[in-house]
C-alpha cells in the first residue's frame, strides 16, 4: 500500500495539452476517483501513474520515491483496463499467473497466490477456462483477480464497469467496494459516470479539460461545486443568466430578464457591479407553481392558502459534517426566491415528474413529486399548454452564484 | 535518476529502429540509388546520354518498348475487369448449384507461379500445343489455327493469371455494400440498371481502382509472359534482359530506371486519385444471402457457364500433368503424345542433377523468409505501434513497402549494379555469383508481403495487452515471448507461406542472377524446356504447383483470420 502524489503534472500531445498542473495527493488505503468527461485528461493522468506516458513536468511519488520516469512494470502497480486486456491465448489461470511469472516466483507459490485470487473474485472453479469462454463479468473478475494477485501497492481502474450491462455493473461496483474495503489497498479509478464515483470513492477530483475542477468528499462535490462546470457535471443543474446590479456584504443584487432579486453569497466582494452572473440551481431544489384559476381543476386553490411545501432538500441535509457555503436566510433575504416562468412539458420519470419551463428564454427543469404538481399546478397539469406563465420556487440556499 | 531511467527504455528501442533502417538503407535504399546513379553516368562521368539514347525519337526501338509495356498493361487490366467483376457479381449475388466448388476454383490461377501458368498455355495453345495441333489435323488444314503468340498470347495469360485480383476485390466490395442503399434506391423508384449505375457501381469504383492498380502494375513488371510469347514485340521488362544479356549494362540500367519510375509514377497517381473518391463505408446494413436462381433455365445456364469456366480454368493444368508423364523427347511430330512414362518425376528423387534445383529452391526460400519474417516483424512492430512518433513509422512504413512497387526485373538490376564489387556490410563479399544474392533478392522483394501479414495481424491486436503484460512486471523479451509473438504467430505464418511460395516459383529476378550450382526451380524448369524435355519441365511445374497447394492449404490450416481477440 503507498501514497501517491502528484506534483504540478504537465503532459502535451503535440500542441493539445492533455493535462495541466495537476496536484493532488492520495491517502494510503484511499478510494480515489478521476471523474470527468471523456478528453478530459483523467485517462492521461492514469497512464502517468501506471508509467504508460511520462509527463513533460512534474514529479509523481509514491510514498517518497520519485517514479515520475520509472518503467511501468517496475512500478508495482496493478491495473484493471477498460476492455480488461486479457491474453486472449491464455487460461485463466495463465492470465493470472503471467506477473507473478514475471516476478520468477516458484511454481507452488505461484498456485498458491493465483488461487487466492480467484477466490476473492469468486473465479476459482474457472481455472483452467480459456478466457474467451467466460462472460464479460467473468472476465471483468479474473482481470481483476490478475491485478491482485502481484500483491500491488496500488490498484488503477481505468473504467472497469463500463463494458457492463446496467444491472451488473450496480452489483459489480459493490463487489468491488467491498474488496477494495477489505484489502485496504490504495485504488484509483477512472469514470466518466459521476454515480459510480459518487457511489464508490471517499475522494473525487473532477477533471475538465486537463484541469482539476475540484477535489472533495462526493458530498462536497454534490452540495457545494466550486464552478458551474462541477455542478452540472455531477448530476444535472439549471443555469440562468443576470446580472450584479449591486452588492452588500454578503448580499448581491442580480437581474435576471426583468426581474430583480436579492442573493445571499458567501463572498460578495468577488463580483463586479454589472458583471454577468450564472444563477445555478438544481432540479430538485424548484417548484414550479400555477396562478390562481388558471387550473380547470375546482380543488385547485394555489398556494396561498395552502401551507407551503418546501423544496425537496435531497437526504443532504440530514448529513451532519456538511458545511453548506450558504446557510440558510441571511441579513433579510427571504428563504425561497421567486422567479417569472414559461411552460414547457411535464415529463414522467418513474419516481417523480420532470418539470420543463423556462426561465429568460433558458431551459429549465424542475424534479417533483407527484403531490407537489397536483397542488401547485392543478391535477390537470398533465395537460397545461406551452407558453403558459408560472412562477419559479428555488431554494434559497441551494442557489449559487458563478461568474460567467 | 528520472530521466536516465527513461532513456535507457528508450535506448534499446531507438537502437533497433536504427539497426531497422540501416539495413532497409542498405538492401533497398543503396541499391536503388546506385541504379539510378549509374544511368546517369557514362565513362564515370554525369551524363543524360543514356536517357537521351532511349528518348530518341529518330530511333523509337526503346521508346517502343516503353509503348508496347503500358499498352499491354492497359488492354490487361481492361481484359481482367471483363472477366473478374462479372464473375464477382455471379458468385455474390447469385445461389445456384456448384457455386462453392467454383468459388474455390475461381481463385486458383493467383497460386500459380508465373512461369508454370505461361508453360501450362505454351503446352496448350501455343506454337505446337494441343489444341492447335488438333484442330489443324481434324480439320485437315495447311497451318495450325487459334495459335496463341504474341500480343494476344501474353494477354490471355495476364488475364488468366490476373483477374483474380478483381474477382476479389469487387467480391469483398460487393459484400461490404450496405444493401439499404439499395432498398433505399428502388424504394425511390430506381430502375435496376439506374441502381447498377448510380448506386452500386459508384461504390465499387475504389475496390475497382485498386485492383485495376495491382493489375497494371503487375502486367507493368510482368517478365514471363512477354518472354515466352513476346515475338517481335518489344517489352520494357523483357528488354532490360536483353540489354543486360548483351553486355549493355549502362542500357539495362537506364531502362529499369524508366520501368521503375513508371511504376512509382502510377501508385502514385492512383493513391492520389483514390484520395479524392473516398466511400462511406462502416455502415450496418446487413448483407443479404444470395439471390437464389428458381428457374431452370437460369440454373442450367449458370451451371453451364460455370462448367465452361472450369475446364478454362483447369485445362492449363491438366495439359501440364499430362505433358509431364511424357517421355522426354518423344513428342516432336504426332498430334498428341504416345509414350508415357513416371521417369520424370522418379529422376526428381534419384538423379542428383534433378534434384538440386529443389534443394536450392527450397534452402533459398526458407532463408529468405525467415530473415524476412524477422525484419517484417520489427518493422511492423515500429508502424504498428509508432512510439518514437508517427513520421518514422510512416517512412519505415514506405520504405518496406518499396520494393512492392518495383518490378522485379528492376530490383534484379539494382542489385546487379551494387553488389558487383566488395563492401564492408558483405564482409568484403562480392553477392553476384555467390550463393547469396537469390536468397537476398527474394528477402527484398517479398518482404512487403510478410510485412502487410503482420501489420494486419498487429491491427487486431489491441495494445493494451503489450501495457497490461508490462504493468504486471513483465520486461521487453517476456512481453515478446509470451504476449506478442503467440498472437501474431497466425500473421506471421500467412506471411511467411506466401512468400515461401512465391519465392519458390520465382522467374524474373531469378534468371538475371541465377549461377549454374545455385540455380532455382524456375530456372531448372525453363532450362528443361529449352533442351526440349518437355515432360521434365512439366513434371517439375506440377510438383510445384502441388507443393504449392500443400503449403497454402496448411497455411491455411494453421495461420490465417484465427480472430481469438477479446476486445471488440
Amino acid at each position: 500500500m503507498a501514497r501517491v502524489r502528484l506534483e504540478s503534472i504537465q503532459k502535451k500531445f503535440g500542441a493539445m495539452i492533455a493535462v495541466n498542473a495537476l496536484t493532488f495527493e492520495i491517502a494510503e488505503g484511499e478510494f480515489f476517483s478521476l471523474l470527468g468527461p471523456s478528453g478530459c485528461g483523467k485517462t492521461t493522468t492514469l497512464r502517468m501513474i501506471a508509467g504508460f506516458e511520462i509527463p513533460d513536468h512534474g514529479r509523481i511519488l509514491f510514498d517518497e520515491a520519485d517514479v515520475t520516469a520509472r518503467a511501468p512494470n517496475r512500478r508495482n502497480t496493478g491495473m484493471v483496463f477498460q476492455n480488461y486486456a486479457l491474453f486472449p491465448h491464455l487460461t485463466v489461470f495463465e492470465n493470472v499467473a503471467f506477473g507473478l511469472r514475471a516476478r520468477k516466483m516458484p511454481l507452488p507459490e505461484i498456485k498458491q497466490q493465483v488461487h487466492e485470487a480467484l477466490q476473492l473474485v469468486e473465479m476459482t472453479n474457472y481455472v483452467e477456462r480459456p478466457v474467451t469462454q467466460l462472460s464479460g463479468g467473468q472476465q471483468q473478475r479474473v482481470a481483476l483477480a490478475r491485478a491482485l494477485a502481484i500483491k500491488p501497492s496500488i490498484l488503477l481502474l481505468d473504467e472497469p464497469l463500463s463494458n457492463l450491462d446496467a444491472q451488473l455493473r450496480r452489483s459489480t461496483r459493490a463487489e468491488l467496494k467491498r474488496l477494495q474495503r477489505q484489502l485496504g489497498i490504495t485504488t484509483i479509478y477512472v469514470t466518466h459516470d459521476q454515480e459510480e464515483a459518487l457511489a464508490l470513492s471517499d475522494r473525487i477530483a473532477v477533471l475538465h479539460a486537463g484541469a482539476l475542477q475540484q477535489i472533495g468528499s462526493p458530498l462536497e462535490i454534490y452540495t457545494a461545486a466550486k464552478n458551474f462546470f462541477v455542478m452540472n457535471f455531477i448530476g444535472t443543474s439549471n443555469a440562468v443568466p443576470g446580472k450584479v446590479t449591486a452588492r452588500a456584504e454578503n448580499v448581491l443584487s442580480i437581474t435576471i430578464g426583468q426581474t430583480q432579486i436579492q442573493c445571499a453569497v458567501a463572498n460578495a466582494s468577488r463580483f463586479e457591479i454589472g458583471a454577468a452572473v450564472q444563477l445555478a440551481f438544481r432540479p430538485e431544489h424548484v417548484i414550479v407553481i400555477r396562478a390562481k384559476g388558471s387550473s380547470n381543476d375546482s380543488a385547485f386553490t394555489a398556494r396561498s392558502t395552502l401551507p407551503f411545501i418546501p423544496p425537496q432538500w435531497g437526504d443532504v441535509r440530514a448529513t451532519p459534517q456538511v458545511n453548506f457555503p450558504l446557510e440558510g436566510s441571511q441579513g433579510g433575504v427571504a428563504d425561497t426566491i421567486t422567479l417569472p416562468g414559461t411552460w414547457r412539458t411535464a415529463e414522467f420519470s418513474g419516481t417523480h415528474w420532470l418539470m420543463h419551463f423556462a426561465i429568460a428564454d433558458r431551459p429549465c427543469s424542475a424534479r417533483m413529486t407527484l403531490e407537489q404538481a397536483v397542488r401547485y399546478l392543478g391535477n390537470d397539469f398533465t395537460t397545461m399548454l406551452p407558453g403558459e406563465a408560472i412562477q419559479v420556487e428555488i431554494a434559497a440556499h441551494a442557489l449559487t452564484v458563478f461568474e460567467a | 535518476m528520472r530521466v536516465t531511467d527513461h532513456l535507457k527504455r528508450n535506448r534499446l528501442s531507438w537502437l533497433a529502429l536504427a539497426g531497422l533502417f540501416l539495413l532497409l538503407s542498405l538492401v533497398i535504399y543503396l541499391p536503388l540509388i546506385e541504379l539510378f546513379a549509374e544511368s546517369l553516368k557514362e565513362n564515370g562521368r554525369w551524363s543524360f546520354i543514356n536517357f537521351q539514347r532511349f528518348f530518341d525519337f529518330n530511333n523509337p526501338a526503346y521508346l517502343r518498348a516503353l509503348w508496347g509495356s503500358i499498352a499491354i498493361s492497359v488492354l490487361t487490366v481492361i481484359g481482367s475487369a471483363i472477366v473478374g467483376v462479372p464473375l464477382a457479381i455471379l458468385f455474390s449475388r447469385f445461389q445456384f448449384p456448384g457455386r462453392k466448388v467454383f468459388g474455390v476454383l475461381v481463385t486458383l490461377p493467383v497460386l500459380l507461379p508465373p512461369l508454370v501458368g505461361v508453360l501450362a498455355f505454351y503446352f496448350l495453345m501455343g506454337e505446337t500445343g494441343i489444341i492447335p495441333r488438333v484442330l489443324q489435323k481434324t480439320l485437315g488444314l495447311q497451318s495450325a489455327p487459334l495459335v496463341m503468340r504474341g500480343v494476344p498470347a501474353i494477354l490471355l495469360v495476364h488475364i488468366y493469371s490476373f483477374y483474380v485480383f478483381f474477382y476479389l476485390f469487387a467480391r469483398n466490395a460487393l459484400a461490404g455494400l450496405d444493401r439499404s442503399l439499395e432498398e433505399a434506391a428502388s424504394g425511390l423508384g430506381a430502375s435496376r440498371s439506374m441502381l447498377w449505375r448510380k448506386v452500386i457501381f459508384p461504390q465499387l469504383q475504389p475496390a475497382l481502382l485498386g485492383a485495376g492498380m495491382l493489375v497494371f502494375m503487375n502486367s507493368m513488371a510482368s517478365f514471363t509472359a512477354p518472354y515466352m510469347f513476346g515475338g517481335a514485340w518489344r517489352f520494357l521488362s523483357l528488354e532490360i534482359y536483353n540489354a543486360k544479356l548483351n553486355g549493355d549494362l549502362a542500357l539495362a540500367n537506364t531502362q529499369a530506371v524508366i520501368l521503375a519510375s513508371f511504376s512509382l509514377l502510377f501508385l502514385l497517381l492512383m493513391r492520389w486519385y483514390g484520395r479524392d473518391h473516398p466511400t462511406a463505408r462502416g455502415s450496418k446494413g446487413v448483407a443479404l444471402p444470395p439471390r437464389r436462381v428458381t428457374q431452370a433455365w437460369q440454373k442450367v445456364l449458370l451451371a453451364g457457364i460455370g462448367s465452361v469456366l472450369i475446364v478454362l480454368l483447369l485445362l492449363p493444368q491438366l495439359t501440364l500433368v499430362l505433358i509431364a508423364f511424357v517421355k522426354n523427347g518423344t513428342w516432336t511430330w504426332q498430334i498428341l503424345p504416345e509414350q508415357f512414362t513416371f521417369e520424370n518425376f522418379v529422376s526428381v528423387f534419384t538423379s542428383r542433377d534433378a534434384a538440386e534445383p529443389w534443394r536450392n529452391s527450397l534452402w533459398m526460400s526458407a532463408l529468405a523468409t525467415v530473415c524476412g519474417a524477422v525484419v517484417a516483424m520489427l518493422a511492423a512492430y515500429f508502424t504498428a505501434r509508432p512510439r518514437h512518433g508517427r513520421a518514422w513509422s510512416h517512412l519505415l512504413d514506405a520504405s518496406v513497402m518499396l520494393p512492392w512497387a518495383v518490378p522485379g526485373t528492376v530490383i534484379a538490376m539494382a542489385l546487379i549494379i551494387l553488389f558487383d564489387e566488395p563492401y564492408w556490410f558483405t564482409a568484403g563479399n562480392i553477392l553476384i555469383g555467390s550463393a547469396a544474392i537469390l536468397p537476398l533478392a527474394y528477402f527484398i522483394r517479398h518482404l512487403p508481403i510478410q510485412f502487410r501479414a503482420i501489420v494486419a495481424a498487429f491491427t487486431q491486436l489491441d495494445p493494451a495487452l503489450e501495457e497490461a503484460a508490462q504493468n504486471l512486471g513483465a520486461h521487453w523479451w517476456m512481453r515478446f515471448r509470451r504476449v506478442l509473438l503467440p498472437l501474431l504467430l497466425p500473421g506471421i505464418i500467412t506471411g511467411g507461406m506466401m512468400a515461401f511460395v512465391i519465392a519458390l516459383g520465382e522467374f524474373v529476378s531469378s534468371i538475371l542472377l541465377y549461377t549454374y550450382s545455385n540455380r532455382p526451380l524456375s530456372i531448372a524448369i525453363f532450362s528443361e524446356l529449352r533442351l526440349f524435355n518437355l515432360g521434365s519441365a512439366a513434371a517439375y511445374s506440377v510438383l510445384l504447383t502441388v507443393l504449392i497447394g500443400l503449403i497454402m492449404w496448411l497455411s491455411q490450416k494453421y495461420g490465417g483470420d484465427r480472430d481469438e481477440g477479446l476486445s471488440g
